[in-house]
């Protein structure tokens, strides 16, 4: 073996070790797969066998049945007939892969396609190397890298058209045709051109068809995110037939509704991490959108005006971080298909998420905005609302920013004497805070109705509804006197507005932590003074009886301007007052039994 | 091993036997095990609680110190959370916590539970719904407890006992039970002795109702 033989070997097989490090380095979009462009290349050598076993059998087949000349024959084959063979024979693996559920993208096509096309090359220039040993080095290595380059780009066209079949299956296949034609063509006059030129020459034309092809899927990149804009549109669009102006009921029914499979549409097109990037984005992008929305709307106080646009600054901030780490050409992607300038496809975007994740979005916001409810309240019932909420102890950590929003959706309602609430069993729905009137409670047994007690105004009725949606203890009525008019917080509503504000649920869940603490330390308490019963010690109970105590919820209620009278009967509530009346019963007890024993009777005084 | 059997655990724990399920995973993802060895103090009172303990093997002695000696007044077993209020507020603990025999726990920290929950807000809504349903469940026996109570002041113990008669999903609450069931039984007793010693004395009715 000469020098020049070694030298182009070698030169011949770095080309594919090459192309595989650069495609992994440029990887566009992160999908494809080491293994496939290994099998690939593969693929290509297989093809170069099976192509040279095709075109010998037409060799034959010309020279014994149609009776050519057989040098004319070999001319025809070379010239015409070899390329559209192994354009053919390549060409086959990609139709294995463009099925594949790990194909995603045109574009992988055309990675695919070029390792192909280089492995294939690989074993023609090996031949053509090992056949021709008076062959200089330089022509040796133009030729090795032309045959390469031009192999490549025709079976990357070819990939990028089957690509793109994949996702045009109902339509004419105009790229595919053309892909194919352009890499039969450019095969057809390489062919004919290699023999006749000089090795520079024949490079630069490979570079130029190389070019060609990188301007071409780089057109065919640019087509295909314009068809993507127009899918998703239309899956989108499919969905949010009716537009915004529908009934409260439906929208709300609406957002509970389960995945469109735009997110699976675009897992397919982009890969699961550039998704869940893009998806961050996409909330991030809604979320300002309706917090716009909301700036625009008009209806709001001074503080939730400024609580609103310091989300947006916030959001905005957020957005420009997550846009960071997003690979150049997934962004271009997200822009090109999710083009914010395009109004109607936002307005499906962010109602799809509001089905799909609804737990990001704002959705509370933009249903407000959607159905208009508190476009004309004022500044100060929203102010004084969000006074009115604070003081319920299930409220008591949340700022008033959030408290007066949330507010904005409390609406007032008007009952006739002894009309139903609702149903005891039933489950819980809304939140009450009475204005005026009053609610009577019964419970039910076997169908009668056994009067408990009256809320009057200011009082609060099932504030644990809102969390828990258990269902009702009892039966609620307005009272028979008066005509009850109520301010109701239905629990849709505020599930809806905390479930994209992890700081408002964080502010609940302290509240209701304190509470549990608080009732955990009752049942503690009560045991002790169970105890103490059986032993006989009931001085220290009688002792150990607390006076009324102060509760938070009341120093708070202090400090804040008294709307309403103190609120004890909130659900939030009944588990100080029935501590308290446990801890005054107990007493009574201890100081009866204290009275029954014989050392009471005779000496006057409990013992210890 | 797949994640369903350590899901199946962590919903043996009272915290999150309602919550939903499908949000278990992202849950598990942020706790960490831990062992540690018998007597290992695993913190002080006074420190800043910041972390939530659940108990899979072997238990937490709560105890306080006084002086030179120590006061234990509670055990934490398999299945049991300690601390599950320093996840929300940032009160320091009130009492010290020891291992008691090879210890296994689970441990959330504030940091991580409240990043998850940036994420993942939908965990916070579900532990709400939690810790409100156990806040209405404890509530209601002490409402139970205090019927109970009035009808003793009215020595109708054998009402009172069905009042109390119950089995409670939760053991603080059975353990209230039993000891109000003992205390009827032990003051029951001790009446019937008396009444067999002296003429019955009358025990004050409560006329308020």
């Amino acid at each position: 073996m000469t020098v020049t033989t070694l030298i182009s070997y070698i030169i011949i097989l770095a080309i594919p070790v090459f192309v595989i490090y650069i495609l992994q380095a440029v990887d566009l979009f992160q999908t494809t797969r080491r293994r496939i462009l290994l099998l690939s290349l593969g693929w290509g050598a297989v093809a170069f066998g099976l192509a040279y076993v095709a075109n010998n059998t037409l060799l034959s087949l010309l020279v014994n049945q149609a009776g050519l000349d057989r040098a004319e024959a070999l001319d025809q084959i070379r010239r015409f007939i070899a390329p559209v063979v192994e354009e053919s024979i390549k060409a086959l693996f990609l139709i294995f892969l463009i099925f594949q559920p790990t194909f995603r993208y045109p574009v992988d096509g055309a990675v695919y396609g070029f390792c192909i096309g280089i492995g294939f090359a690989v074993v023609e220039n090996i031949f053509y190397v090992n056949n021709s040993p008076n062959v200089n080095l330089s022509l040796a290595v133009t030729r090795s890298l032309s045959t390469a380059l031009m192999h490549g780009t025709a079976t990357a066209l070819v990939g990028l058209g089957l690509g793109r079949l994949r996702r045009t299956k109902n339509r004419f296949p105009l790229f595919a045709v053309v892909g194919i034609a352009a890499a039969v063509g450019a095969h057809i006059v390489y062919n004919n051109i290699v023999n006749s030129v000089d090795g520079i020459i024949l490079l630069l034309l490979a570079i130029g068809f190389g070019v060609f092809g990188v301007t071409f899927i780089a057109y065919q990149m640019k087509a295909y995110l314009r068809d993507e804009k127009a899918r998703m549109a239309q899956v989108l669009s499919s969905q949010g037939e009716g537009g915004v102006a529908e009934g409260e009921m439906k929208t709300i029914q609406r957002m509970g509704q389960i995945a469109s499979g735009l997110i699976s549409q675009l897992n397919e097109s982009v890969g699961e991490e550039n998704m869940a990037l893009i998806r961050k984005l996409l909330i991030t992008q809604a979320n300002i959108g309706i917090l716009k929305n909301n700036l625009s709307s008009g209806s709001t106080s001074p503080r939730l005006r400024k609580a609103w646009e310091e989300e947006v600054a916030e959001r905005e901030k957020e957005f420009l971080e997550i846009r960071k780490q997003l690979k150049g050409s997934v962004y271009s992607f997200f822009q090109n298909v999710f083009g914010s300038e395009d109004e109607a496809m936002w307005k499906w975007v962010i109602d799809d998420l509001a089905k799909t994740d609804p737990t990001m979005i704002h959705t509370f916001d933009m249903f407000m905005f959607q159905t208009g409810m508190a476009a004309d309240l004022t500044p100060e019932y929203i102010e004084q609302m969000a006074q009115r909420l604070k003081k319920i102890e299930i409220f008591r950590e949340v700022d008033l920013a959030n408290l007066e929003n949330l507010g904005r959706s409390i609406k007032s309602i008007e009952y006739q004497p002894v009309e139903m609430l609702f149903d005891q069993g039933v489950s819980g729905d809304a939140m009450y805070l009475i204005e005026s009137g009053g609610i009577d409670i019964f419970s039910v047994s076997n169908g009668v109705e056994t009067f408990l007690r009256t809320f009057h105004p200011g009082q609060v009725v099932g504030d644990f509804a809102v969390l828990d949606g258990q269902p009702r203890s009892a039966r609620a009525r307005a009272s028979k006197d008066a005509p009850l008019i109520v301010l109701e917080m239905q629990r849709v509503r505020f599930k809806m507005f905390i479930q994209s504000r992890p700081q408002v649920i964080l502010a609940v869940l302290k509240a209701l932590g304190e509470k549990a603490r608080f009732t955990t330390a009752t049942v503690q308490e009560n045991v002790r003074t169970l105890k103490n019963l059986a032993q006989g010690n009931y001085a220290e109970v009688v002792a150990l009886a607390k006076p009324a105590a102060v509760s938070v919820t009341q120093i708070d209620a202090a400090a804040v301007a008294p709307l309403t009278p103190e609120i004890e009967d909130a659900d939030s509530e009944i588990s100080s007052a029935v501590g308290r009346q446990l801890s005054e019963t107990f007493a009574k007890l201890a100081s009866a039994l204290q009275q029954n024993t014989p050392a009471s009777r005779s000496a006057g005084q409990g013992v210890s | 091993m797949g994640i369903q059997p350590l899901i199946d655990e962590l919903q043996q724990f009272p915290l999150f036997k309602g919550i939903d399920p499908q949000v278990l995973p992202g849950l598990l993802e942020v706790m960490e095990q831990r062992q540690y060895a018998s007597g290992t103090i695993l913190f002080n009172e006074g420190d800043q609680g910041d972390a939530m303990l659940l108990v899979r093997g072997g238990s937490i002695a709560i105890f306080l110190r006084d002086g030179d000696s120590e006061i234990v007044f509670r055990h934490y077993g398999t299945g049991e959370i300690v601390g599950e209020f320093a996840l929300l507020d940032d009160k320091p603990r009130s009492a010290s916590a020891r291992a008691v025999g090879h210890l296994n726990v689970w441990v959330l920290e504030r940091e991580n539970f409240q990043n998850l929950l940036k994420e993942r807000p939908i965990i916070g809504v579900e532990l709400m719904v939690g810790i409100a349903e156990r806040v209405r469940y404890t509530t209601d026996f002490l409402r139970r407890l205090h019927d109970a109570a009035e009808l003793l002041l009215h020595q109708d113990y054998e009402r009172a006992l069905q009042e109390m008669s119950a089995s409670a999903s939760d053991d603080e609450i059975q353990a209230l039970i039993s000891a109000f069931l003992e205390m009827v039984s032990a003051i029951r007793q001790r009446e019937t002795q008396y009444k067999r010693v002296t003429a019955p004395a009358r025990i004050e009715l409560d006329s308020r109702d």
